[in-house]
């Protein structure tokens, strides 16, 4: 063994100096990644990154409406709302639909086989969609009709009961039902062609409403619109555009549910980015009810609260004879009542 | 060969098929209890720790496609940035940073969104934009071709919604299908 090779006081003092510095590195690289596994936050750069914050807030001048009270729904799973004549309110959830009165107060219940996925309330009646089916009930309960199962693919989303006749909303065809007074089926329609758009519905949010105007307004939310048919399935008039600003209906398929107001303005409601917005009679938008600021204030614990928000989810709307919107919030499981701003 | 070479040369060799029987025992005892690593795409947040926590230098977390729970949307807010210029395929419209996602047209207005899984880097963004504002048929898998099947997951230990878990080997993946969707 030549002298070369031999280890020196120096070379010792640099090799471990070496190892030193490799090894506070290694930590250091071990200290980061606990740290990103404790904030839950990838150390990625930006444009790895789903971002749509700049359209989460809300002009406030465009807020017209202010939340005033909330009603707990007593639902572990709520669906749908409707309100009747006298400004009753009907809440679809589990396997049940609850009556309440105008101030809250649960006034009656009926019970069902299976989750009620939409309600029509006429006044007289309280029609009930589930899965392929429609039933009909009397306000006291008493279950008035029954239909046939409408069909295998058959998921119904909405329903509308103009007393004569009532439509339903088919999402898993993509059609529009027409029966008669007693849930007999007459007819469908909605596929494209005949001047007719077709529907496109990725995601069960299919909806109905017969208008004071004698259409039948339907949202068609893969092509970002709402629009209007004739009772006899002919396409009058539609409206609305893609947009995650503002004006328009955000993401692939929106909006998910509307209705009117007593004046004919619409409310829509989408997922995604949760808005509630007025728009008039012709379709032009006029306003905020709430934004995505207020509607959803924690999206994590909104996923943990509710087994059916894991992907978008919605809150169905309704309006009372005052003109105020109330909003079925799956996760808080209540009625978010939303009163219009006095100027 | 000298007396001191030869020794070298052998604890080089024996250190080298050590360190290969190590690595081969690791995985051995990953698959022995016939169980391997896998994300439950229905507790995953979508927070992009699978692109940079794994041991590899790319991820083995991919993004997959469920066709049965896709809506074939002409506006894919997995494929297209949040407010695109335009719905055709030019790179400043896309979400995807890797360019991984091809879209293809089916019959107006429906298209098909398949992922070129060897670009994909597993960080999540698309698997965001599809969940928030669609079905969320797009949604990470730890692709067991590419995984080293640590016996410990380095995702496993940084993922903030204990989505990972060892599966049965013969059920390697937790596809997302139409019938757990609500």
């Amino acid at each position: 063994m030549n002298n070369d090779s031999k280890l020196n006081r120096r070379s010792f003092l640099g090799a471990a100096g070496a190892g030193l510095l490799a090894l506070t590195g290694g930590l250091a690289g071990c200290t980061k990644r606990t740290d990103n596994a404790k904030t839950g936050k990838s150390p990625l750069d930006p444009r790895f990154t789903y971002d749509v914050s700049q359209f989460a807030h809300t002009d406030p001048a465009q807020l017209l409406y202010q939340e005033t009270a909330s009603i707990p729904t007593g639902f572990e799973d709520p669906k749908c709302i409707a309100v009747g004549p006298n400004n009753t309110l009907f809440i679809g959830g589990d396997r049940g639909v609850k009556c309440f009165d105008p101030n809250g107060r649960l006034q009656s219940a009926i019970t069902l086989a299976d989750k009620p996925i939409a309600l029509a309330a006429t006044g007289t009646r309280i029609c009930v969609a589930l899965k392929d089916h429609l039933e009909i009930f009397a306000e006291n309960g008493r279950q008035l009709a029954r239909s046939e199962p409408l069909g295998a693919k058959t998921y119904l989303t909405g329903v509308a009961d103009s007393g004569q006749a009532i439509f339903l909303a088919d999402a898993g065809r993509r059609e529009i039902i027409h029966c008669d007074a007693n849930g007999k089926l007459l007819n469908r329609f909605g596929h494209h062609g005949d001047g007719n758009p077709g529907f496109v519905v990725p995601s069960p949010y299919f909806h109905v409403l017969l208008g004071d105007d004698g259409l039948l307004w339907v949202n068609n939310p893969g092509r970002h619109q709402i629009e209007a048919y004739t009772a006899d399935g002919r396409f009058e008039l539609g409206w609305g555009a893609p947009s995650m600003a503002v004006e328009g209906f955000c993401g692939c398929c929106n909006p998910v549910y509307f209705t009117r107001r007593p004046d004919g303005k619409f409310v829509t409601s989408e997922k995604g980015l949760n808005r509630i917005k007025i728009y008039d009679a012709k379709g032009n938008f006029e306003g905020v009810v709430a934004g995505p600021e207020h509607l959803v204030k924690d999206l994590d614990l909104a996923k943990k609260a509710c087994a059916n928000c894991q992907i978008g989810f919605g809150f169905d709307v309704a309006c009372d004879s005052a003109g105020r919107v109330l909003a079925l919030d799956p996760a808080a499981k209540t009625v978010r009542i939303f009163a219009p701003k006095i100027a | 060969m000298k007396r001191r070479d030869f020794f070298l040369n052998a604890v080089r060799s024996a250190t080298m098929v050590g360190l290969g029987g190590l690595f081969a025992s690791f995985v051995h005892k990953a698959k022995a209890d016939g169980k391997v690593w896998q994300i439950d795409p229905w507790k995953c947040t979508q927070c992009g720790l699978c692109a940079t926590e794994c041991v590899l230098e790319q991820s083995a977390v991919k993004c997959v496609h469920s066709f049965d729970i896709c809506g074939y949307c002409r506006l894919c807010t997995g494929y297209f940035e949040p407010q695109p210029n335009s719905l055709n395929t030019a790179a400043e419209n896309q979400l995807c940073p890797t360019g991984a996602i091809f879209r293809t047209f089916v019959e107006d207005p429906y298209y098909e969104y398949t992922i070129n899984e060897p670009l994909c880097v597993g960080c999540a963004k698309c698997v965001k934009g599809c969940t928030m504002f669609g079905n969320g048929s797009l949604h990470l898998q730890i692709r067991h071709n590419v995984c080293v099947h640590c016996n410990e997951c380095s995702i496993a230990r940084a993922c903030p919604a204990d989505a990972i878990h060892r599966v049965p080997v013969d059920q390697p993946y937790k596809f997302k299908s139409r019938g757990e969707q609500v």
